[in-house]
């Protein structure tokens, strides 16, 4: 089965800090690393390829940098590694994003499936992978838990909502996205060196035919009017109170506050 | 006659000696099987080793009941050196062999060693048979052996006791054991005694040969082994031992070692030399705490008798590696011989070694250096965890978090990485980034910046050093882990990673001197970043504020009102046996008032592991007792008010063992001797 | 919207890159410059002090007769077996306000099979018009059809804004619609206003997890969509008394064209029992005092519908059993509400739960390092507090049922 992954290299969100004099964001150092649950795509597809053969490619858009993002899916599993990379693409919002990586897809070939993690950690919109499956014209399957059933003409998948899960059966090629229930593999010691010595494949915009007018800025169909920073997330706060009896109700007053109860 | 005694005896000398030879040669072929390495440099050094470890028995005497060994030891050599006038005259009665055999003060000598060897066994049989340590086996090969020492000792006394009687030779004049005989012989007449004289000649002769015979088949190879291995020992400082893999290497298909052969022919030799004395049994904390890992049986006896078996074969077979044959070459080889083919298929781990010995290393190296032979110890267990990390990716499940939480946070927690300097927030500190080329920078490490009871040492010190006016500065978030445990792991990969990193960023400050509060980033610090281009001078807090206190620049208040407290002191590994620093925190101790410093039974040398070495802090302890437990007994037996120690990792250990075994009332404390100092301020 | 930087102006201060969210600009000799991450926000033109940031607003404009076509807010009415999910209801109330400002109707959108009488709900919240598409082939959600379907309805009826819950079902087609029909899409909005001088629609979102907030828009496609999470938007009194009109459309999906099946629908009855996914954890530690006090933390944990941890002395002791200890060498988890009874807070301890949204402490040492990490700290006696916070708690929720 031909097998292709897109993932994406972000910040470490949990690492980004508000600089409490300034009031701007620390970035300065952050640890770039691969989205949480583009990881996880990795391994549903690495998976499945362990199991019924096949190759997996690993694709990712961003800077030069973000090979390191790839090099960690190779040690992880995957045959290779593809980068689309060019200031073109820069500014690109989920719609052109997701043609882009569309269009990179064609390039490779007509994989049998596409996986993505369900959504990016920096952005949190969980778009590119529908919007992929759209510029394809292919089936898709999101917020996919569990694989059941590998076969050449279709998959059986959990799809969770909002209290429970679906069994769909869903016709290949198609586009799934998976949430951290399928957990990733720690890389082996053997597979992070070999991944180290492995080339990546670098394409830019005309190699995948992209149309200007669709990619980066130009192709967005949204545009970022202002970027603020909220108020403070984290307070700590000691609860006082005469008794336990008081303590209990101011306790469950704040559960009230933050709809625990 | 005299010829037939002559051939009889050279038939029995060719046969025996060729036996030895036979048996010997075999043993030096099968340790030409291991891995190459470079052991014959230093040639000065390597004598001065052999001299100090095997002429003068420096090692075995740290313990007083080595010198019983040193008396058999030489004894030995005296009782070997006999045999010369004792043989050529036995079989050419006029010959008399130049001061071997005319010397009354080498018979003297002798006769006592001899006798001190005799009074020796009989307390080692004691000590064996009666009193039972637990470190002593009692074995068939302990028994043989003891009995044809003490067989070779009497039929000599018997055979020469005789010829004394006979008559008397002035060599013999000073040796009062031989006299001692003579006079047991009185009344015999001339011809029973010549007799007598003639039986047990051939006794001690046949006993001597059978000896020869059997010692490159025992355990007693150790005789044999021992100066060698002491010769061939590393000369390498404690901290610097573990040896640095070339990644980039491409031609490395397998990286550890998974297999016999694969281990050095030094680390082969070692298993030779153990003569199973179980220093190393007594000192491991693992052993000692119910862990399966017993040091003795299984870096020596178990893996002496995997070598001799699969090294047989393959040299039977003239293989020079197990992997060369392919499983095609080893299914054929299976259908003429099945043994063979089982034994070349052993892998170490598994077949040989359980993965709970291999895991239950603290890496505290007490084995080693209690090892009165110069075996590495150490080294073998980390060889077998990189086999099992990077070449087999099958490792404790815990420490697969413990690697995440380092690459991604650079702290083996996964706290958040840019909280790093959040410890010294109010305390004043300069980074490197803001200062300028300050003399000295502290390194924090991860539990002194993360963890909540080291936090209060990290300040501590920089209360002290910012009282005594050093210029120094922390990195702040651009301070990484160290990369200690990791390595100890066995992930070499990931360790390299974070060395590379640091080193960058400390070349990049051209930091020269660094400070440090955590004897693991210390050792790594100052003896595994050379390997990689980071030469630092480091210094543990504890030796710079001695340093400090000497040349004047800290002042201390000695009339601070502090509680009357009995401490009692825990030596750490990584500054204890690793650095062999175990005064300056004794020192620092000593210098406050109300404090009386006291000893454990186990100290220095022989200190006793927290049990969070060697990557042990990040894995579940289930099996036996907990060490840090039987840790913090063994310091509540002193009846403190509180334990000292010097690092964070023994602080985090010795406090949880204290809420486990301590009543609460006591409230015992565990100290580190910069928070007392930093109170005299 | 496009930034140019005006060299002759730029003196390499850097308050540029102290401000872009996305660490887009660097100083390269003295000169900021833009790296290929930007977005071309438009935050450094703001914050440069020399006005060396040019920033030009709608730098390509489609006709606006063209976007003036569409007119009207639209809800998504997600319902599954027959009922509306709240989030349909929430996203009425806060259409109904959107459609006040731009004095335009509001309409539900609701697709399934035999669900017209739903309708009445939509007048209820504020809908003046409910779209029905009403078929077999619609009765469970699936990506396809609804796409399909939608779309015909946008090209046919021409709303200006569209909104859509953000539930997994939302997400996954409001994505696909905006592709097929290029538009903007934005998700998880926490905020929807209107710009009363352009009309536009001002959907305000969470981003880097929540460190930021943006502010977005959809100005040269039609319609303006977004997504909003359940809970966010305010649901408003229904009025029952409201009626309004149901337009039937006729979708062309026919089920042949499906390529995706449901076989089954599991829905997860209870709470989970597993500490990893759990949503409110209470462990115990080595304040509980023995095994006999443990199930004090079963209690609370039960009382509030969650599962109960333990630290590793707790374990280690032989109080609790292995699979329940957090921690560096247990389990890490990250759940909603996290009440560490008794448990001091050491590193190896915080390492498996630090990342908690809530975290309440109780422990009778005021010094013990949990309390630096918690949200809600109680100092006091965990046998006296957690029995009294438990019954509390049920009583609550009795009257809550009751």
């Amino acid at each position: 089965m031909e097998i292709v992954v897109c993932i994406k290299q972000v910040p470490d969100t949990t690492e980004v800090k508000i600089d409490p004099v300034k009031n701007t964001l620390i970035r300065d150092g952050v640890p770039s690393i691969v989205n949480p649950t583009d990881e996880c795509a990795a391994e549903a597809a690495i998976r499945i390829k362990e199991q019924y053969g096949g190759k997996v490619t690993v694709l990712a858009m961003g800077p030069p940098m973000a090979a390191t993002a790839l090099r960690k899916c190779l040690a992880m599993g995957a045959d290779e590694a593809i980068l689309i990379s060019d200031f073109a693409f820069a500014g690109a919002d989920t719609w052109a994003t997701s043609y882009s990586l569309a269009k990179a897809i064609e390039h490779v070939g007509k994989p049998d499936l596409i996986f993505c993690g369900k959504q990016a950690i920096d952005g949190d919109t969980g778009q590119v992978g529908p919007g992929i499956a759209e510029h394809l014209g292919l089936s898709q399957t999101t917020y996919v838990q569990k694989i059941r059933e590998v076969h050449p003409d279709y998959l059986v998948v959990e799809r969770a909502f909002e209290g429970g899960f679906e069994v769909i059966k869903v016709k290949l090629p198609a586009v799934i996205t998976v949430d951290k229930n399928i957990e990733p593999r720690y890389p082996s010691v053997k597979g992070s060196i070999k991944a180290s010595r492995t080339g990546i494949t670098t394409w830019n915009a005309k190699d995948i035919k992209a149309s200007p007018e669709k990619t980066g800025l130009n192709g967005s169909t949204t545009q970022v009017a202002q970027v603020f920073n909220p108020e403070v997330k984290f307070t700590s706060e000691m609860l006082k109170g005469k008794n336990e009896e008081e303590l209990c109700d101011l306790l469950i007053g704040k559960f009230k506050e933050r709809e625990i109860l | 006659m005299l010829s037939l005694k002559l051939i009889i005896f050279l038939i029995i000398a060719i046969l025996s000696v060729s036996a030895f030879v036979y048996a010997l040669n075999k043993k030096i072929r099968i340790l030409t099987l291991g891995a190459k390495e470079d052991r014959f440099d230093h040639p000065g050094e390597r004598f001065k080793n052999f001299v100090v470890n095997v002429l003068l028995q420096g090692k075995l005497l740290k313990e007083y009941y080595g010198v019983i060994h040193l008396f058999i030891f030489w004894g030995f050599i005296f009782i070997c050196l006999g045999e010369i006038p004792f043989m050529i005259e036995g079989l050419f009665p006029s010959v008399h062999v130049p001061f071997l055999g005319t010397n009354p003060y080498f018979f003297l000598v002798k006769d006592i060693l001899a006798t001190l060897v005799f009074i020796g066994l009989i307390i080692g049989v004691i000590r064996r048979w009666i009193v039972k340590p637990k470190r002593l086996y009692r074995t068939p090969e302990a028994a043989i052996i003891v009995i044809l020492i003490l067989a070779v000792i009497i039929t000599d006394w018997l055979t020469v006791g005789a010829k004394v009687a006979l008559n008397a030779d002035p060599a013999y004049s000073l040796a009062f054991v031989y006299n001692l005989f003579a006079g047991l012989y009185q009344g015999y007449s001339p011809e029973t005694l010549g007799a007598v004289s003639e039986i047990f000649w051939w006794i001690h002769v046949l006993i001597l040969f059978g000896f020869l015979v059997y010692i490159p088949n025992s355990k007693h190879l150790h005789l044999l082994a021992t100066p060698f291995n002491s010769y061939f020992a590393t000369l390498k400082p404690a901290g610097t031992q573990i040896t640095a893999m070339d990644l980039e290497d491409k031609t490395l298909t397998e990286y550890g070692v998974g297999k016999i052969e694969n281990f050095t022919w030094k680390q082969l030799l070692d298993s030779f030399a153990c003569g199973e004395c179980g220093r190393c049994m007594d000192n491991c904390p693992a052993n000692i705490s119910g862990k399966p890992l017993n040091p003795k049986q299984l870096l020596s006896r178990t893996l002496k008798d995997h070598l001799l078996e699969k090294g047989a074969v393959m040299n039977r077979l003239d293989i020079k590696h197990a992997e060369d044959l392919s499983a095609e070459d080893l299914a054929k080889l299976s259908r003429t011989d099945r043994e063979a083919a089982q034994t070349l298929r052993k892998e170490l781990i598994g077949d040989i070694f359980t993965r709970d010995e291999l895991w239950a290393c603290t890496t505290c190296r007490a084995c080693q250096t209690n090892c009165p032979v110069s075996n590495e110890h150490v080294n073998k267990i980390i060889d077998m965890r990189r086999y099992e990390v990077m070449n087999e990716n099958n490792y404790p499940e815990e420490l697969q978090l413990a690697f995440r939480n380092l690459e991604s946070k650079f702290n083996p927690w996964g706290i958040s990485w840019s909280d790093r300097a959040a410890w010294a927030k109010d305390l004043d500190v300069k980074t490197m980034k803001t200062a300028e080329n300050p003399e000295y920078l502290f390194w924090v490490g991860c539990a002194g910046s993360f963890d909540n009871r080291a936090k209060k040492v990290s300040a501590a010190t920089a209360k002290i050093l910012k009282a005594a006016g050093v210029d120094f500065a922390i990195l702040g978030k651009e301070e990484k882990c160290c990369g200690d445990f990791v390595r100890r792991a066995g992930n070499e990969y990931l360790f390299q990673l974070m060395a590379k990193e640091n080193i960058g960023i400390l070349n990049n400050y051209k930091v020269k001197k660094i400070i440090t509060n955590c004897p693991h980033c210390f050792n790594t610090l100052k003896n595994e970043y050379p390997q990689f281009g980071g030469n630092f001078e480091v210094i543990h807090h504890t030796q710079l504020i001695n340093q400090l206190i000497k040349e004047g620049k800290l002042k201390l208040n000695k009339n601070v009102q502090l509680p009357e407290q009995k401490i009692v002191y825990h030596d750490s590994c990584y500054l204890g046996r690793y650095q062999q620093e175990f005064d300056a925190p004794r020192a620092l101790f000593k210098m406050v008032p109300g404090v009386q410093l006291m000893e454990m039974d186990r100290n220095r040398d022989k200190s006793f592991c927290c049990g969070a070495g060697g990557s042990r802090m990040w894995m579940e302890e289930n099996i036996g007792d907990r060490i840090n437990n039987l840790r913090v007994e063994q310091a509540l037996a002193k009846e403190p008010q509180a334990i000292g120690a010097n690092c964070p990792y023994c602080i985090t250990m010795l406090e949880d063992g204290v809420k486990d075994k301590a009543n609460p009332e006591q409230n015992v404390l565990v100290l580190d001797p910069a928070e007392l100092i930093a109170k005299m301020i | 919207m496009s930034v140019k930087i005006l060299e002759n102006l730029c003196n390499g201060c850097g308050a540029c890159v102290d401000k872009c969210p996305f660490g887009a600009v660097e100083i390269v000799a003295g000169i900021a410059k833009f790296k290929d991450n930007c977005t071309g926000c438009g935050v450094c033109g703001k914050a440069c002090p020399n006005k060396a940031i040019e920033v030009t607003r709608k730098a390509k404009k489609t006709p606006e007769n063209k976007l003036d076509a569409y007119q009207g807010v639209w809800v998504f009415i997600e319902q599954r077996n027959g009922k509306i999910d709240t989030v349909a209801l929430e996203l009425l109330s806060e259409g109904r306000k959107l459609a006040n400002e731009l004095e335009v109707e509001l309409a539900g959108v609701l697709l399934g099979e035999n669900v017209g009488e739903l309708a009445k709900e939509c007048f209820a919240y504020g809908a003046e018009k409910v779209y029905l598409i009403d078929a077999p082939v619609f009765k469970d959600y699936r990506t396809d059809p609804y796409t399909t379907a939608i779309c015909e309805l946008i090209n046919s009826y021409k709303p200006e804004i569209v909104l859509f819950g953000a539930t997994n079902n939302g997400r996954d087609f409001a994505a696909r619609i905006g592709v097929r029909i290029t538009t903007g899409l934005t998700a998880d909005c926490t905020q929807l206003s209107i710009d009363p001088e352009t009309r536009l629609l001002r959907q305000t979102r969470p981003a880097f997890g929540g460190n930021v907030m943006a502010t977005i828009l959809c100005q040269n496609h039609r319609p303006q969509m977004a997504t909003v999470r359940p809970k966010v938007m305010k649901m408003a009194e229904p009025d029952y008394t409201r009626t309004g009109e149901i337009i039937r459309y006729q979708s062309s999906v026919k089920e042949e064209d499906v390529t995706t099946k449901i076989m089954d629908i599991v829905k997860n009855l209870g709470h989970s029992v597993n500490l990893q996914d759990a949503e409110i954890v209470v462990s115990g530690g080595r304040g509980i005092g023995g095994p006999e006090h443990y199930h004090l933390i079963m209690e609370l944990a039960e009382a509030l519908g969650g599962v109960a941890g333990a630290s590793r002395v707790a374990v280690d002791s032989g109080w609790v059993p292995h699979e329940r200890q957090v921690g560096q060498t247990g389990k890490t988890v990250s759940p909603k509400l996290y009440v560490a009874c008794g448990i001091s807070g050491a590193i190896q301890h915080q390492a498996g739960m630090k990342t908690s949204e809530i975290i309440v402490a109780i422990n009778t040492d005021p010094e013990a390092p949990i309390f630096s990490i918690a949200t809600y700290g109680i100092v006091g006696d965990l046998h006296k507090i957690v029995p009294l916070l438990t019954q509390k708690i049920k009583e609550l929720k009795l009257k809550a049922t009751a």
